[in-house]
């Protein structure tokens, strides 16, 4: 019976990724008043060790954005979006690339701003879906080694050996496929609450 | 022959092996070197501190415990403590932005207790590059007990 609970649990985290999503690409359409579309999300929950190889290698060049998440189920939120996509997504947002290993601030506030909007977004989806209250922080950035980024961020979360719950999605502009991947980190304690306020303890 | 050191892990390899881990970030890359032997090890800790957590914990995790295991390993292959080299790398501020300094500060804790565990055993720290605010990737040549330091856009150092 317990093993029937978890992968009701399991489903029902995979619902709320997917309908957190959702809202965030709605949201991010809304902002750039254009269609976004979005491939349906795969969500797993999986260990540190596994994270990393599912994304990239280590030494790649990402664009990491790092929310803290705090209210009734605190935790914290990841982006990932590599070279490629970062650029994909400033050439909407301001019209420009960016070019070698150093992003200017102008880049890296356009693309806080939109992690910003997602998170956001994501975050009011499973506050309503719940009735908890859930809130973004301001975002923290970096744009550097993908093993280097991710690593700090899920220590930073809290993440030292837990399972974490990964959204793989691709946002869609105009056939053009911007690949993210988003990260939710829940405080210990804050899972068993959204479980709890879904009927599922 | 190259090994490879996971988060919260660590290799032994000797001449002419190369021991590497990728993208230390907050994380701090330990390595020790025995020249007499040509033998090295490389240790990537994650936490300073195991006494803060409870439960089975993986000393490779932490500095305290990690560093301490990987020296008891080196003297069973042979190695003496005194000769040891000691090269930190890593421990950096990854994220930018309002309170990064104290929601972040898991870097500078690390290096600290990395130096303060390497002087209570009386291990010789010979070189580190540690801090600022990039990733990065360390390599030990157990040939020359030399540590090639990479950062993104290939730019490399050798401690």
């Amino acid at each position: 019976m317990a093993e029937a609970n978890d992968y009701l649990k399991m489903d029902a985290l995979k619902e709320i990724g997917n309908i957190g999503i959702a809202n965030a690409a709605t949201a991010l359409a809304q902002f750039l008043a254009r269609r976004i579309d979005m491939d349906v999300p795969e969500a797993v929950v999986i260990g540190f060790d596994e994270i990393l190889q599912r994304i990239g290698s280590p030494e790649e060049l990402v664009a990491c954005v790092f929310l803290g998440i705090k209210g009734d189920a605190p935790g914290t939120i990841l982006f990932i979006f590599n070279q490629e996509s970062t650029n994909k997504l400033l050439k909407i947002v301001i019209g420009t690339e960016t070019t070698g290993y150093e992003m200017d601030e102008f880049s890296a506030s356009a693309l806080k701003e939109i992690c910003n909007i997602l998170a956001g977004s994501f975050a009011q989806a499973i506050g309503s879906l719940t009735g908890l209250t859930l809130l973004a922080e301001v975002p923290l950035f970096s744009y550097d080694m993908l093993a280097a980024t991710l690593s700090t961020g899920l220590i930073a979360s809290g993440a030292f050996d837990d399972q974490v719950l990964v959204i793989d999605t691709n946002l869609i502009e105009q056939g053009e496929k911007i690949k993210g991947h988003f990260f939710f980190v829940p405080k210990p304690g804050s899972l068993q609450k959204i479980f709890a306020a879904l009927g599922l303890s | 022959m190259e090994l490879q050191v996971g988060i919260a892990d660590y290799k032994l390899g000797s001449s002419p092996v190369k021991i590497v881990t990728y993208g230390l970030g907050s994380c701090v890359g330990v390595s020790f070197y025995e020249p007499r032997l040509k033998l090295g090890a490389l240790l990537h800790i994650m936490l300073p501190d195991s006494t803060q957590f409870s439960g089975q914990l993986k000393p490779e995790k932490f500095a305290d415990t990690g560093i301490p295991l990987v020296v008891r390993e080196l003297e069973k292959q042979g190695a003496r403590k005194s000769s040891l080299e000691v090269k930190m790398v890593g421990g950096a501020q990854m994220f930018s932005g309002p309170g990064a300094q104290t929601v972040m500060n898991i870097g500078e804790r690390n290096i600290a207790m990395c130096r303060k565990v390497i002087a209570q055993m009386g291990l010789k720290l010979v070189a580190e590059d540690v801090g600022g605010n990039k990733g990065r990737t360390m390599i030990l040549d157990t040939a020359t007990g030399n540590v090639t330091v990479k950062i993104i856009g290939n730019i490399v150092k050798v401690i």
